[in-house]
């Protein structure tokens, strides 16, 4: 692997290596390695895809995306194909509708019918 | 409820696929066993949050809220909204907006997955929800 140092990161190595009295050779490869390792505890994505087009995916669910295992990100695309597959067959309900069943069916749970059963 | 409800009137219809209704409709179940207030304020609060997104949408077009599960999706648009009610479980949903009645315009957004972002165990899907 081939690291190339654009020349001001070589001028501050070179000048961070001097003020230490080191050698700047052995402290550039230091700072490297330590660079390196600082990379490698940063968390890994499990899905490659999800970091493209960084900026426009909505980077607070892009971080919790990334904290799922790849079994779990298996059982939200799983779903997710569930509610596509039913957009696709046109098995879709304005939300008004959805909302006047839902509350239908819970209705006897309101505390003033709870009550008055 | 209305689309006038809780926000600013909106060229989008909201519409449910059939598996996020039964989502939505097991989330309240659970949330109403506990706390009826609890419940009525998640589902109007969930049909407020996409009206003002849906409200965002319009005023300002463009690719943004693309869901991470997107990339999986190639040829669909999919967003997500993080919907939280206060002190309560964070909910994913996930939507695409669509032009209905092909007259060039984005008019409808379509709801394809509300999940607890949480993941709390299936006797348990929003606890926090209910507190």
């Amino acid at each position: 692997m081939t690291i190339t140092l654009q020349e001001q990161d070589e001028v501050l190595l070179l000048a961070e290596a001097r003020r230490r009295g080191t050698d700047p050779a052995q402290f550039a490869t230091a700072a490297l390695r330590a660079g390196l390792a600082a990379l490698a505890t940063l968390p890994a994505p499990h899905d490659t895809a999800a970091s493209e087009s960084a900026s426009e995916v909505d980077s607070d669910d892009l971080a919790w995306w990334n904290q799922l295992t790849p079994e779990e990100q298996e059982a939200e695309r799983t779903a997710l194909r569930r509610g596509l597959a039913d957009i696709n067959a046109g098995r879709t309900k304005p939300a008004e509708e959805v909302y006047a069943r839902i509350r239908a069916t819970y209705a006897h749970l309101q505390p003033a019918a709870a009550e008055a059963a | 409820m209305n689309n006038d409800e809780g926000s600013s009137p909106t060229p989008y219809s909201i519409r449910y696929a059939d598996s996020a209704d039964a989502e939505i409709e097991a989330a309240y179940g659970w949330i109403v066993s506990h706390d009826f207030a609890a419940a009525e304020r998640w589902l109007a609060g969930l049909h407020t949050a996409l009206l003002q997104r849906a409200g965002d949408h319009a005023a300002l077009p463009g690719r943004r809220y693309v869901a991470p599960d997107a990339a999986n999706f190639p040829g669909r648009d999919l967003r997500v909204l993080r919907y939280q009610t206060h002190g309560g479980s964070i909910w994913r949903v996930l939507y695409e907006l669509r032009d209905d009645d092909n007259d060039g315009n984005l008019d409808t957004l379509l709801v394809a997955y509300v999940r607890s972002a949480s993941r709390p165990s299936p006797n348990n899907p929003a606890a926090s929800d209910a507190e």
